[in-house]
């Protein structure tokens, strides 16, 4: 019983990032013309940043929360002083979030298994930072030069937040943010009920266990279904372009501390940004320079910390050069066939797909989707399945055990991309 | 669709989702059954991974060195149970001061128990001490 009271305390913590730093009720600090889970988005990836932030420092998780906490309390009491009852009115509209939550909450409780990569990786970067250690303690644990740490800092955190004393209680973040971004993305129709509708079907569709075993793609899925859902509004040109572009930018920056592959994903969202004609010439270079400075800012802080890079000894830049036309050859049709495979059995990108080609055979020219929008899933598509060919050709590794280990998870995180276009194009065909 | 039609379909949704993930077991396993016996239930007590025996050794006795398993799984790096025993305190270079073996009968050519002290026995699974 005490383990319900913890998830269901939990949730309200996670809650929490959604209400702080800025008031979702007023219009004093952010645009009118943002609509409230917007307002939430924003406040939920700053305070990812700030606890990115707080993961450089030399100071364990056990020294800074009673602070965090104690300010996120003093701040929402301020803040929120004279909204206590739109509090009670935005619960209500988030019950579906709540009840979801909930309901798969029990589930990773109940299971608890660890996956793979999770035990060997993650699991351990977590009990690091569960056991007082910080960033640069890390080179001590020799796999630890595989992946980032972002995503165990975080398992780590609410893990250590947890008054029962189990690992599983810090993944449950990673659930909550996966709930979020599903809820977030599924408010595309005036009615509320339509909205829960698609919410319900979208988890449905998507959720299993194993994604929340404690393997770190799930955090890469959920960011990319925000940061495209923002990429469709920056297009759409009727709401506060400068506002999405901070959204964009801020959950890109968290892809590169998540997963070694979380780079590709970070500069396909610059190529993305930096085609777009609406941004000016100098705001395109500032991107550049920012998204490249966050870049060698990664690369700083493992150097501080002196963690090495160890997707160097997978991409050896010898056994790149040697590749003869004939293992290329039967590394590509291995490649193809599997990603064929693994393609049909992932539910969002089958989806996107079927509609892509219904709307370019059926739909006519002026009914389709904003061009704009589709280009850039094309554009993200290719990158994407360029990224997974070079990276499968150019591993030194047997191909069909890296493809087998490692390609499904890959194409659930790419799949992220397509989620809000995927709703967004069968609300229309359903609502139209 | 029309409301009611659309309130219809969102209980359907609920039910498919609480029948997809098992919900009323996942419920009675948390409420039912403590955390300690779905380890032993989800990675074994003195056999599989064998996770539950650590974790009851973790709780009984103090231990101030390093730890090691050792199971009778065949291994392929996911089932050895290292992760269980790890501890951010020592790095790998530190020399190892306890071990725990899971199915010593499986794994008898491997050990002699004779060079360890006996901490703790349970069927064949034993907790030891590395004699300097």
């Amino acid at each position: 019983m005490i383990e319900i009271l913890q998830i269901l305390l939990f949730f309200f913590i996670f809650i929490l990032l959604l209400f702080i730093p800025f008031n979702i009720f007023s219009s004093l600090n952010l645009p009118s013309n943002i609509d409230i889970v917007e307002k939430t988005s924003l406040n939920l990836v700053i305070n990812l940043n700030l606890l990115l932030f707080l993961s450089f420092l030399p100071l364990s998780i056990q020294s800074i929360q009673p602070i965090v906490i104690l300010s996120y309390l003093l701040v929402l009491i301020i803040s929120y002083r004279k909204n206590f009852d739109l509090i009670f009115v935005f619960f209500k509209s988030i019950s579906p979030l709540f009840i979801i939550f909930f309901l798969l909450a029990i589930n990773i409780s109940s299971e608890i298994f660890l996956g793979w990569d999770a035990k060997f990786f993650y699991y351990i970067k977590s009990l690091f930072f569960y056991e007082e250690k910080t960033i640069f303690d890390l080179y001590k644990f020799e796999h630890s030069m595989w992946h980032p740490h972002y995503g165990s800092y975080l398992w780590g955190f609410f893990w250590t937040l947890s008054f029962v004393d189990n690992e599983h209680f810090g993944r449950l973040f990673y659930l909550f943010l996966f709930c979020y971004s599903f809820f977030a993305v599924s408010k595309i129709n005036k009615k509320q009920l339509i909205n829960n509708t698609i919410f319900l079907i979208l988890i449905f569709l998507f959720y299993e266990y194993n994604f929340f075993s404690g393997l770190q793609e799930i955090l890469i899925f959920s960011f990319l279904v925000l940061i495209s859902k923002y990429f469709f509004l920056f297009l759409k040109n009727n709401k506060d372009e400068m506002f999405l572009l901070y959204l964009i930018i801020l959950f890109s920056n968290l892809l590169i501390w998540i997963k070694s592959e979380g780079i590709v994903y970070f500069f396909i969202l610059l190529i993305l940004l930096l085609i777009q004609n609406k941004i000016s010439i100098k705001r395109r270079l500032f991107l550049s320079a920012l998204f490249i400075s966050f870049y060698l800012l990664k690369l700083v802080i493992y150097d501080i910390s002196n963690l090495e890079n160890g997707q160097k000894i997978l991409y050896d830049i010898e056994y790149i050069l040697n590749l003869d036309f004939n293992l290329i050859f039967y590394k590509l049709s291995n490649i193809v066939v599997w990603f064929f495979y693994y393609l049909s059995n992932n539910i969002f990108l089958s989806i996107f797909i079927f509609l892509i080609f219904y709307e370019k055979l059926f739909v006519k020219e002026k009914n389709r989707i904003n061009t704009s929008y589709f280009n850039i899933l094309i554009i993200y598509s290719f990158f994407v399945i360029l990224f997974i060919i070079s990276a499968y050709i150019f591993r030194e590794m047997e191909i069909e055990y890296a493809i087998r280990t490692t390609m499904d998870r890959l194409l659930m995180t790419a799949s992220g991309f397509f989620v809000y276009p995927s709703i967004k194009l069968l609300n229309k065909k359903l609502y139209r | 669709m029309k409301k009611n039609n659309l309130y219809l379909f969102i209980i359907i949704l609920l039910f498919l989702i609480v029948h997809k993930i098992d919900f009323l077991r996942s419920l009675h396993d948390l409420t039912v059954i403590g955390y300690d016996d779905r380890i032993n239930n989800t990675y074994g007590f003195c056999d599989k991974e064998g996770i539950g025996y650590v974790n009851f050794i973790k709780k009984n006795f103090d231990i101030d060195g390093k730890l090691k398993i050792k199971n009778s799984l065949k291994s392929n790096n996911n089932n050895s149970g290292e992760w269980s025993v790890y501890n951010s305190n020592f790095s790998e270079q530190n020399k190892t001061d306890y071990l725990i073996i899971i199915n010593y009968e499986k794994l008898k050519k491997k050990f002699n128990l004779n060079n360890y002290k006996i901490l703790h026995n349970f069927k064949d699974c034993y907790f030891l001490a590395i004699n300097d």
